[in-house]
């Protein structure tokens, strides 16, 4: 039975500590303390106007969500803190890309590019203004390409 | 390679791309570059790129891209990384090339073979004007401010036609060629044609030459003009340029201005005029005596130059006739008081190319005073003792060049001062009989020619 109990509380501790991990970092955690209070908002004071330390990533300095770390995002982290505003959502923190490769060959002449933005729990974020580049080497060949269609899920 | 960017969050995704194109299907030209257009000059670039059905260029190691040339020889062959492939074609052999292109694996050529030329020279637009702008609107005309221009030349040295010849004309009417200055290098021989004409040659330095000659001119209308155009054209008289019958230089609206009196600019627009003297000593003529004239003459006419009266000199040649060669003359041999016997001298005593002037021995020639006799044209016989400190040279010059004297059925329309005026009589070693008018002078420059 004790064997049981331990085995049952050791999965809670690692169901506690995942979630805990998960959870740990919310959005407008600007100074990865893992809390959203007023030192986070000191913090984007200094970083804004006194040449302070950005935050890491930037995107927990995007309280607002508007894909930028501006003034707009210290006035909205008081409203939250302190006047019932909506809190920060969880910031765009993961980019991913892929393209299929084409090949002539087979008739293939182009390649479709797939670009995913989700926050840090994987989930879709929408609206970020992207680019696109394409590259032969390290020289660029075009300006930002067109994004063409986005996709349900978010892509 | 393909980059998504956030740039105002800072998030970077990138992934690679790889692009696999079909086989070759087509080899297009993409551009030529010619030898005239590039430095060296000995050298041309021709660009093609290899393409898939699809327009995609294919790379190496897919494709490899041959230049054969039919003259010249292939340089080398780059692939620039963009699909480029490039051939270079040099010779420093002047000529024309038939460049062939095909893909290795595929046998696909481009349609026609690419025709380089290798110009022998390349003469093209010069580098600077040196001119004295004002305002840069006014090109004035000062002490300094000719028109300057200088010519660049490639010319390889290799080449069995390493040199040049060109012909420079210009309107003569808008401008006039002062000269050409030299450099130290490769000093080219500039040849005054005609008033709107110079032809430029030389050879054996070979290579770039630039500011090879400098050519002076000088506006022709003075004072403030309405604008003109000042073109130099090039015409290559033995095809051995590439840019035959363009223009070589062109200065559009030149406003002509001069700061200068215009006595001061007929000063500069005289023009000596060389002759050659060749003497003909009678025996028991006294040489010096005859030198002493036409040391007078000359510098009678010198003092006359402003007016383009012609300077004398280029060489005089003193010969002494035996007695042998004078005693076969028509007459008596001891005078030439009659128009066969001058005749006779006239002809024996003719060279081409030269002004010959018969030094007779004193008094030979008819009484009345006469010292010396011209035939225009021909001859010149004085009296070689006569007036070395007058001016019969000079007068029996000036009708050999075409002036009328008092007792020409032309009148005598100038001033008693005048060199042929007879009255007092020049010929008689008077030393006032000097003056020339500008009409006199212009006509003993268009005779000037021996």
């Amino acid at each position: 039975m004790r064997r049981l109990v331990s085995c049952v509380s050791f999965l809670l501790l690692l169901l506690f500590l995942n979630s805990t991990d998960i959870q740990a970092r919310p959005g407008g955690d600007a100074n990865n303390d893992g809390k959203v209070n007023v030192a986070d908002m000191v913090f984007m004071v200094h970083y804004l106007y006194r040449g302070g330390f950005p935050p890491s990533p930037l995107t927990y300095g995007d309280l607002d969500g508007d894909f930028d770390v501006d003034e707009s995002d210290i006035i909205y982290g008081v409203s939250y803190l302190y006047r019932k505003g909506e809190s920060p959502a969880f910031p765009l923190e993961i980019l991913t890309i892929s393209a299929t490769s084409p090949h002539a060959a087979d008739g293939v002449d182009s390649s479709t590019v797939t670009v995913t933005a989700t926050d840090s729990l994987e989930n879709p974020v929408r609206g970020a203004p992207l680019e696109i580049l394409l590259y032969m080497g390290e020289d660029p060949l075009e300006d930002s390409l067109p994004i063409l269609s986005a996709a349900d899920n978010g892509d | 390679m393909i980059a998504v960017e956030l740039v105002s969050l800072n998030l970077v995704s990138i992934t690679p791309v790889i692009f696999e194109p079909g086989p070759v299907q087509e080899l297009t030209l993409v551009y030529v570059e010619q030898p005239r257009d590039r430095i060296p000059r000995h050298t041309g670039r021709i660009v093609v790129a290899a393409v898939d059905g699809l327009q995609n260029p294919v790379h190496p190691p897919e494709a490899n891209v041959i230049f054969e040339t039919d003259f010249g020889a292939v340089d080398s062959v780059t692939f620039d990384g963009y699909g480029d492939f490039i051939g270079w074609i040099s010779s420093w052999t002047p000529g024309r090339a038939d460049v062939y292109v095909t893909e290795e694996y595929s046998g696909f050529g481009l349609s026609q073979p690419v025709e380089l030329v290798f110009p022998a020279v390349h003469l093209f637009s010069p580098i600077r004007s040196d001119t004295t702008w004002t305002d840069s609107t006014w090109l004035k005309r000062d002490t300094t401010g000719y028109l300057d221009i200088g010519l660049n030349v490639w010319n390889p040295s290799e080449s069995p036609l390493g040199y040049y010849d060109f012909l420079i004309s210009f309107d003569s009417s808008v401008v006039r060629f002062l000269g050409a200055l030299d450099w130290d290098f490769g000093v080219p021989s500039v040849q005054i044609l005609d008033s709107s004409q110079v032809r430029i040659s030389g050879g054996g330095t070979g290579g770039y030459s630039n500011d090879l000659a400098r050519l002076h001119f000088e506006p022709v209308t003075l004072g403030k003009a309405t604008p003109v155009t000042v073109d130099l054209w090039n015409f290559d008289p033995n095809s051995l340029s590439d840019v035959t019958g363009f223009p070589i230089y062109s200065i559009d609206d030149w406003y002509l201005y001069s700061e200068l009196e215009y006595y001061e600019v007929v000063e500069t627009q005289k023009e000596p005029k060389w002759v050659s003297i060749k003497l003909w000593v009678a025996p028991g003529a006294d040489a010096r005596s005859l030198a002493d004239q036409i040391a007078k003459a000359y510098a009678l006419f010198r003092s006359h130059a402003a007016k383009c009266c012609p300077m004398m000199y280029e060489h005089i040649l003193f010969n002494y006739v035996p007695d042998s060669t004078w005693d076969s003359l028509t007459g008596d041999n001891d005078s030439l008081d009659t128009r066969a016997e001058r005749d006779s001298a006239r002809a024996r005593f003719d060279s081409s190319g030269y002004v010959d002037v018969i030094g007779a021995p004193d008094d030979a020639l008819p009484g009345h005073g006469w010292t010396g006799v011209a035939v225009r044209g021909d001859a010149v016989i004085v009296d070689a003792d006569a007036c070395t400190t007058g001016t019969t040279m000079a007068h029996e010059l000036g009708h050999y060049w075409g002036l009328a004297g008092h007792n020409d059925p032309a009148g005598n329309p100038w001033g008693k001062d005048n060199l042929m005026h007879a009255s007092p009589n020049p010929t008689k070693g008077t030393k006032k009989c000097v003056g020339l008018t500008a009409e006199q002078c212009s006509t003993i420059t268009a005779n000037a020619d021996p």
